[in-house]
């Protein structure tokens, strides 16, 4: 497409492009967000769930009168869940001291909980705290005895790597697609912007071929008269003009030094 | 260190809160630790070692003197002549004869045979009220505290109706006992408010007021013709002794029995028990001394509780023979005797 | 040189309008059916991606139920004699969430029991699984369920086992949460459309041919001496180099090439302006809740007040800046006065994304008040300037509350939703970037030339600040209307709505933005519409009362039903309120103070009206932030509702008073 003869257009279609663009973004990056969320929530439920379920078998056990020590016998319950589900790093029950006294990953166990989250292991009564720490959820529920005073808590640690990576590749996906969706949608708009614009570019081209010729001709007389169509901006304005700048050039006033203008491609400067 | 100046640390550390529970470490606990005295009727059994762990787990500084009368309560006498003369900062009586015997009844209590200036608590009294060793639940007006550890009748029959539903109650009771007069009647106050229809019947006496156990598959079968749902063993240790034979005719007459304690669930037919577990029992009870030890509570004013929670006990092999297995909900939270 | 609607210059600029208006509609019919396919596309993957997690979930459940079945098969159980297994699966069901069958089978067919909202659903599934190919056990999909099955009694895949189900359409339920946002997206880009298409036609073809119309209407009345800029696009550019050539060959014999020919527009200035006021209400949703986040106490103030505090000093620097900036536009012009505005305004919005607690966010709050109050008022001098001479000041002032309330719209809604997904401090941050791009845009489109045109400002001094507020009429309409207007719109709007919509009702931050930009929607939709019908009718006392009345009633029902429904209603009545009365009573407040002194000019008249406004929005929060502290924030709100309303009333019988009956047509300057 010629530059000149169609600049309009040039310029309309990126600012087409760049609206629908920015805003089918801003919608696929809200989608985006939208799933990560609901995917984060869903990993929660899941991580909750689990947690109140082996809460109660632990406190089935404290409620026997026994230590914590002795949930030493669930640890084969809390094998089997942590393996069942493969994003579940580990369950382990920490002391009131916050030093691990079981855990289904034996290398915490006797260990102090990391600083990150030691803090909120005292808990609330019977209620679930999380804390998202880089890349793990850590999901803690305090266990009570039989006298109903906390013994303890249980914590359960969930990879969100795995579901940041789902959101991830949902993210780029979502935004590529926005992208593509934007170029393909420019096409009918600028096809609109085209016929929209063709009565503009038509007759400033033709006007333009009439005063480029008449500028250069020995004679501007002798140039056949533009055909600017009606409804055109300027049609109006431009006989008068024409007919005054024929009128000025006419060569009985004497020639004039004449402007050494191409016929074609005008553009640049004089 | 005077103990005021150790109370003052202890609840200073109390204070800490957050993750450190009080841990007045043995290591810096030079100063004389509390000396408590436990008097026991058979051994050191759950609710005694219970009662230690409470103060163990905390690493408390706690010395303790354990005294075994061996069910023989002629024992007694001597062992408060021993506290008197030792002094320690708490004395621990355990079962309903040894809290009469060191402690006395309320309305009763004699310096010269009980202990009265040293602060006590008691456990394993299956009526303290009925015993007259404290005047009511909410206090014994003098220098004891205590727990109880019978779960309550309303609750017993609660806790079995999640099992299976019923409605007529039958009840076989020894007349001499205290403790088991007081279930029935309470089990008969009961009746219009739980919809309940109560049979209960006292063992026939031979003629030295005995009980006479042979009677007791008599009883059962009167119950079962009469048209019971399940059979109840109050807290009774006559029938305790006799569980396996009680429990054995109850099984063969299709009846289900609700026990008052877990013997005739662990070693008998009985099919469900609601109980308090000894251990915790003991822990309640190392709670209400450790707050009289730190001066935090006065044992007069202190009420006489259970603990917070009660256990279930199924017998799988009765809920076989009698085809009534337990429901899913009640599986998931109760203690189940598999053989 | 004046222009009426008929005049050449202004058929080509509304030639341009058209090509935008028709350019804009196709823009949003695309932008439609691409936002409708990306939805499609979107949901594809999110059922795609979440239904293994949801299987994942369902499966931890079927292991809770399964592992408590084998314990009951350990005891001796039969499978199919197990009690009560209705109770205990709703039971478990009810801590399910997302799960809503619970199944089991015995591996043969049969289904032994079932539970949750969709048992029904679930056992008619799975006996058709059965039915089918026996498979068994693998997760999946099953029907419009998500499945998972765990096998039971140490079974294999067939036998008995647990089968759970979570509903599809909870992906469904997502898409239909996001459909708000995304009929936010689709209004912004339809103002985004809108401001775009006619700043590139304006500027690439409207002002280019108006010119070239120009330079050719002068060249048929024989005057060659101009020559025209060539700053169209394509084929307009090379028409004005052609114009210019044979104007070229026709000096050639008549002499100099005289002047260049140019005509100031007002879309080069519009876009910037659009991004400066973007950047500012950005925050508008949430500053109040960031002020609480990084709160702490100061001396004699309560915690409301403190929290209403960055809004107050934000209105009061502009009140005071009213006062300097006319200086400074003398001196500066509206050009370089609007480019300095961008240092105080990034600074501003940088500083308070980095803000640590309250003295230094206030300080960076009225930093930024700075920046905006030189930018808007630079950007009005420079309309002015501008439409003094083609004598369209008042659809220029128009086009410029337009593109305000435009960005107050898109800034308080898009802000909100960046809100709640990178955070307060960044979104800040990105209105620092807008407020930045402004002025980079500003530079690049309006040239110096432009708009450096003496103007005649009215510098404001007490002693005419005085002279105007001694009359009576025009201290009521100040007192009773005006500044009250302002107080509930800062106090209420600015400052409770977004406090009461996140502490107390838990709305998203995003749901809060929607609602508040209602209030600018609504000012939008109505105030044109109730324009024209006012200057009809010429009721501009009962266009304020009711105005007022309207503004006021809203908050009034908030202690009574507390809803986010009930917010909206409120501040869509604060919107359409305000769009009553707030031209009307500009117009009175210029009529009343002309009426009883004809030598103030109504230029004065606005500037005091304008800084007493101001100073009611400085007021707003902090009486709010001191009403709360005795009440709650529906409580205080209904407050507000009920001084808009009271002080109304006053007005009423005031104005009826001093003046008998309404005047039908108060008798207004234009």
């Amino acid at each position: 497409m010629n530059a000149t003869r169609h600049g309009l257009l040039l310029w309309l279609t990126p600012a087409i492009t760049a609206t629908l663009a920015l805003a089918l973004l801003l919608a696929a990056y809200l989608d985006g967000y939208k799933f990560e969320r609901a995917l984060l929530d869903l990993t929660q439920s899941r991580a909750g769930f689990i947690l109140r379920t082996l809460e109660r078998t632990a406190e089935s056990n404290l409620r026997l009168g026994l230590p914590l020590e002795s949930l030493d016998h669930i640890r084969g319950t809390l094998n089997r869940e942590a393996a069942a589900d493969p994003e579940l790093l580990s369950i382990s029950v920490y002391d009131t001291r916050g030093r691990a006294v079981l855990s289904t990953n034996r290398t915490h166990e006797g260990r102090r909980a990391p600083e990150r989250w030691r803090d909120a292991l005292p808990g609330g009564k019977d209620r679930v705290w999380r804390r998202e720490v880089p890349h793990t959820l850590v999901l803690g529920m305090p266990l009570q005895d039989a006298l109903g005073e906390t013994a303890g808590t249980i914590v359960l640690r969930y990879d969100l790597a795995h579901i940041q990576a789902i959101a991830g590749t949902l993210n780029r996906t979502l935004l590529v697609g926005a992208l593509v969706l934007a170029a393909v949608f420019t096409v009918p708009v600028a096809v609109a912007a085209y016929m929209l614009l063709r009565p503009v570019s038509r007759g400033a081209n033709a006007m333009a071929d009439e005063l480029e010729a008449a500028a250069s001709a020995d004679d501007p007389a002798t140039v056949p008269p533009a055909r600017v169509p009606d409804g055109a901006p300027l049609a109006n304005s431009y006989p008068g003009f024409r007919r005054a700048v024929l009128n000025a050039l006419a060569p009985t006033g004497g020639a004039g030094p004449t402007s050494p203008h191409p016929r074609t491609g005008g553009a640049g400067a004089p | 260190m005077t103990p005021i100046n150790r109370r003052e640390m202890l609840a200073g550390l109390l204070g800490l809160g957050g993750l450190a529970l009080p841990r007045p470490a043995r290591a810096a606990a030079a100063e004389k630790p509390w000396h408590i005295f436990m008097v026991v009727w058979r051994g050191e059994e759950s609710a005694t070692r219970g009662f230690q762990h409470y103060f163990r787990r905390r690493d408390l500084p706690v010395e303790f003197t354990v005294r075994d009368c061996a069910r023989d309560a002629g024992r007694l006498p001597g062992f408060v002549d021993e506290i008197k003369a030792a002094r320690p900062d708490l004395v621990v009586t355990w079962g309903t004869t040894v809290t009469l015997n060191v402690l006395g009844r309320h309305d009763a209590v004699d310096p010269a045979r009980h202990v009265t200036d040293i602060p006590a608590v008691f456990m394993i009294v299956s009526q303290p009220v009925g015993a007259g060793i404290v005047p009511s639940f909410d206090g014994s007006g003098r220098n004891v505290a205590g727990t109880r550890y019978l779960v309550r009748e309303k609750v017993q029959v609660q806790a079995a109706r999640r099992y299976f539903d019923f409605n007529t109650l039958g009840v076989i009771y020894n007349p001499n006992e205290a403790n088991a007069r007081v279930s029935v009647q309470r089990l008969k106050d009961l009746q219009a408010e739980m919809d309940l229809t109560v049979l209960a019947k006292p063992v026939p006496l031979d003629a030295d007021d005995k009980p006479r156990p042979e009677a007791l598959p008599g009883l059962v079968a009167d119950l079962a013709a009469a048209g019971a749902d399940l059979l109840y063993q109050p807290p009774d240790s006559f029938l305790m002794t006799r569980k396996e034979r009680l429990t054995g005719a109850a099984l063969e007459h299709g009846l289900p029995t609700l026990a008052a304690g877990e013997g005739p669930v662990r070693d008998a037919h009985a099919l469900m028990g609601v109980v308090n577990r000894y251990r915790v029992v003991g822990q309640l009870t190392a709670q209400k001394a450790h707050k009289i030890l730190l001066g935090e509570g006065d044992p007069a004013t202190m009420p006489i509780q259970a603990p917070p929670e009660f256990a279930i006990v199924i017998n799988m092999a009765a809920a076989r023979r009698l085809a009534l297995y337990p429901p899913m909900a009640l599986l998931r939270m109760a203690e189940v005797v598999k053989e | 040189m004046t222009t009426d609607a008929g005049s050449p210059e202004a058929r080509s600029r509304r030639a341009s309008e058209r090509i935008a208006r028709r350019l804009m509609a196709a823009t949003l019919v695309a932008l439609a059916a691409a936002l409708v396919l990306l939805s499609a596309y979107a949901l594809e993957h999110f059922e795609r991606r979440l239904g293994p997690q949801v299987s994942h979930k369902a499966e931890a459940v079927g292991r809770v139920v399964a592992s408590d079945i084998d314990h009951a098969l350990d005891l001796g159980i039969p499978l199919n004699r197990l009690r009560g297994m209705d109770a205990y699966l709703e039971n478990v069901m009810a801590d399910a969430g997302e799960v809503t069958f619970v199944v089991v089978g015995d591996g043969e067919g049969r289904v032994l029991y079932a539970a949750g909202p969709d048992a029904a659903e679930g056992r008619r599934l799975v006996e058709r699984l059965h039915a089918g190919d026996g498979r068994h056990g693998s997760a999946g999909r099953l029907g419009d369920f998500f499945h998972a099955a765990v096998p039971v009694d140490k079974g294999t895949e067939g036998g008995p086992g647990v089968h759970l189900g979570a509903p599809r359409s909870l992906v469904h339920d997502l898409l239909k949460d996001l459909s708000a946002d995304v009929l936010t997206v689709f209004l912004v880009g339809l103002f985004a459309a809108y401001e775009i298409l006619s700043a590139v036609l304006a500027l690439k073809l409207g002002r280019p041919l108006s010119l070239i119309g120009r330079a050719m209407r002068r060249a048929a009345q024989s005057d060659f001496a101009h020559r025209l800029p060539e700053i169209g696009a394509g084929e307009v550019r090379r028409l004005q180099h052609a114009v210019n050539g044979v104007l070229d060959r026709v000096a050639g014999r008549a002499g100099s090439p005289g002047e260049t020919l140019s005509q100031p527009s007002l879309a080069a200035m519009r876009a910037p302006l659009i991004l400066f006021v973007f950047g500012e209400e950005l925050s508008r949703a949430f500053l109040p809740l960031y002020v609480d986040s990084v709160y702490s106490p100061v001396p004699g103030l309560s915690r409301e007040m403190v929290l209403g505090l960055p809004i107050a000093a934000f209105m009061a620097a502009i009140a005071v800046m009213t006062l300097f900036t006319g200086t400074w536009l003398s001196r500066a012009g509206p050009r370089r006065l609007f480019l300095l505005a961008v240092i105080p305004g990034v600074a501003g919005h940088v500083g308070t994304a980095l803000a640590t607690g309250i003295y230094d966010l206030v300080l960076w709050r009225v930093l930024a008040a700075v920046g905006y109050a030189m930018a808007t008022m630079s950007a009005q001098a420079y309309i002015l300037a501008v439409t003094e001479r083609t004598g369209t000041r008042a659809s220029g002032l128009a086009g410029f509350v337009g593109a305000v309330m435009v960005a107050a719209i898109a800034g308080t809604s898009i802000g909100a939703m960046l809100a709640d997904r990178i955070g307060y401090r960044p979104t800040f941050v990105l209105a620092a970037v807008m407020v930045a791009l402004g002025g980079v845009l500003f530079a690049r489109l309006v040239s110096d030339a432009e708009g450096r045109h003496e103007t005649e400002r009215t510098r404001l001094t007490w002693r005419d600040a005085g002279r105007v507020l001694a009359n009576r009429r025009f201290a009521g309409v100040v007192v009773f209307i005006a500044m009250p207007a302002k107080i509930i719109l800062t106090g209420f709007l600015f400052f409770l709505v977004p406090l009461h919509l996140v502490t107390d009702l838990g709305a998203s931050q995003s749901a809060t933005g929607r609602i508040m930009m209602a209030y600018f929607v609504a000012m939008v939709v109505v105030a044109p519409a109730v324009g024209r019908l006012v200057d009809r009718s010429g009721r501009y006392h009962l266009a304020i009362a009711a105005g007022g009345l309207i503004a006021g009633i809203g908050p009034l029902v908030l202690p009574v039903h507390d809803t986010a429904l009930t917010v909206l209603g409120a501040v869509i009545a604060l919107g359409v309120g305000q769009a009553l009365s707030t031209a009307p009573m500009q117009a009175l407040a210029v009529h009343v103070t002309e009426r009883a002194d004809s030598d103030i000019p109504a230029s004065l008249t606005s500037a005091v009206l304008r800084v007493m406004e101001r100073v009611g929005s400085a007021v707003g929060p902090f009486l709010a932030g001191g009403l709360v502290a005795g009440l709650t924030l529906p409580q205080t709100a209904a407050g507000l509702g009920l001084l808009m309303v009271v002080a109304t009333l006053v007005f009423l019988a005031v104005e009826g008073v001093a003046n008998g009956p309404w005047p039908r047509r108060a008798e207004v300057p234009s």
